[in-house]
């Protein structure tokens, strides 16, 4: 399988690549901006209409589990973990499409919203302690362990960007393998009609890959999508903590 | 010839542009959704909170003129009894006081009335002593005058007489 198609070169800053994944990522974000206005519109105090009550309980589940996970001092970030979750499932299940290829299932995707989460990380421990703080922070518990926490602070991004890439592009790996083998198999078994045109359709690839697609772009789109947006909201929670801890 | 980036590698513009879009959509997020809605939540609750808050005063508010009628009505009882006690106890007197009266009235009239009885008896009793001594004497001289023989007459004198010795 290759990596994400390069669509375009803008010859600019020596070549501004496009790719699939920076088109999917454009159209993902333009189609949740779409949804948030369209469901944003004529929004009622006393009389709410039917998709804003929708509306309100997602956003109220997702307030939860930021108020949950963060605490209710840094509800601020809430906008931001719902732009990521969205980003992240959208791009994914944008996958499903077989026109357009996940934004997620590029490293490079997942790698900046990680890297994201890590200067959030850094600028709250920094804004906390203090940048000498923050250094100091390394050595602790004891300054044998500066090490290890250097290392975990680099290993955080890079876990989640490829837990995240790999979950998503193994899908896509996996799912392309059963078409294929589909393709094969359908091959195998409808020789024997006499007809070049008959035999030569993937008969089998219509609606068995619906399940695995169910599985490996909903379900895991949607768990990945959680999974990333939790870990943000606990590591960015830790590095923002409550006022009255703060010394 | 369509060219491919790597299948794990890390393209700097494909990230500039998911951390643009990532910001972009954070802000229009937060402009257009986020805040709307949650002040419109917020609203809401708070419009709720003073839904309950102004019910609550209504109640009491229920409780303490209920209260208060309830204590002027046990007033008016209280007092509407007092008034009929009042005006039992006050006909009770009156009536005690018309039927002394009567009575001491009646005494009176009865009381006089035996008394002008009693005048009239003794003057009718005296008048009849004055006519039947008067008659008597009459009858007794017409007596005298035509039947009285010389022994009667020295009798009847005797008698006198003797009557008169005898003081009563």
């Amino acid at each position: 399988m290759n990596g994400p198609k390069i669509l375009w070169t803008i010859p600019i800053f020596g070549g501004v690549t496009i790719t699939q994944t920076t088109l999917t990522s454009w159209i993902a974000t333009a189609l949740i901006m779409l949804c948030a206005w369209l469901l944003s519109r004529n929004l009622s105090v006393d009389k709410p209409s039917k998709k804003q009550v929708v509306l309100e309980k997602l956003v109220g589940m997702l307030s939860g589990m930021v108020e949950s996970t963060m605490g209710k001092h840094n509800m601020r970030f809430l906008p931001y973990i719902g732009a990521l979750f969205m980003s992240s499932l959208v791009g994914t299940l944008l996958g499903m499409t077989n026109i357009l290829r996940s934004s997620t299932a590029d490293i490079s995707t997942t790698a900046a919203w990680a890297l994201a989460t890590t200067a959030l990380c850094w600028y709250g421990g920094i804004k906390t302690n203090g940048f000498l703080g923050w250094l100091k922070g390394f050595t602790e518990p004891v300054a044998v362990m500066t090490p290890m926490n250097i290392v975990s602070e680099i290993a955080n991004p890079i876990s989640m960007s490829f837990r995240h890439f790999g979950n998503i592009a193994g899908g896509a790996v996996l799912t392309s393998l059963v078409y294929s083998a589909l393709a094969s198999l359908s091959a195998f078994l409808l020789q024997w009609i006499p007809n070049a045109f008959l035999n030569s359709i993937p008969i089998f690839q219509l609606g068995i890959p619906a399940f695995l697609s169910i599985y490996f772009d909903l379900f895991s789109g949607f768990v990945q999508a959680l999974v990333f947006s939790m870990l943000t909201m606990v590591y960015v929670g830790s590095a923002f903590p409550p006022k009255e801890e703060t010394n | 010839m369509p060219e491919y980036e790597s299948f794990v590698g890390l393209d700097v513009w494909t990230m500039i542009f998911a951390w643009g879009n990532l910001i972009i959509l954070f802000l229009f997020l937060k402009k257009i959704l986020f805040k709307p809605l949650l002040n419109i939540i917020e609203t809401r609750q708070k419009q709720i909170k003073d839904m309950y808050d102004e019910a609550q005063n209504e109640k009491d508010s229920a409780a303490a003129m209920r209260a208060e009628y309830e204590a002027k009505l046990a007033d008016a009882a209280a007092q509407g009894e007092e008034i009929i006690k009042n005006a039992v106890s006050r006909a009770h007197r009156q009536e005690e006081t018309i039927v002394r009266e009567a009575n001491e009235t009646a005494q009176k009239t009865l009381k006089r009335a035996e008394e002008q009885v009693e005048m009239e008896r003794k003057k009718a009793l005296n008048q009849l002593k004055d006519e039947v001594s008067g008659m008597a004497v009459d009858i007794a001289s017409a007596v005298i005058e035509k039947n009285l023989t010389e022994e009667d007459n020295t009798e009847i004198v005797d008698r006198f007489i003797g009557q008169l010795g005898t003081p009563e």
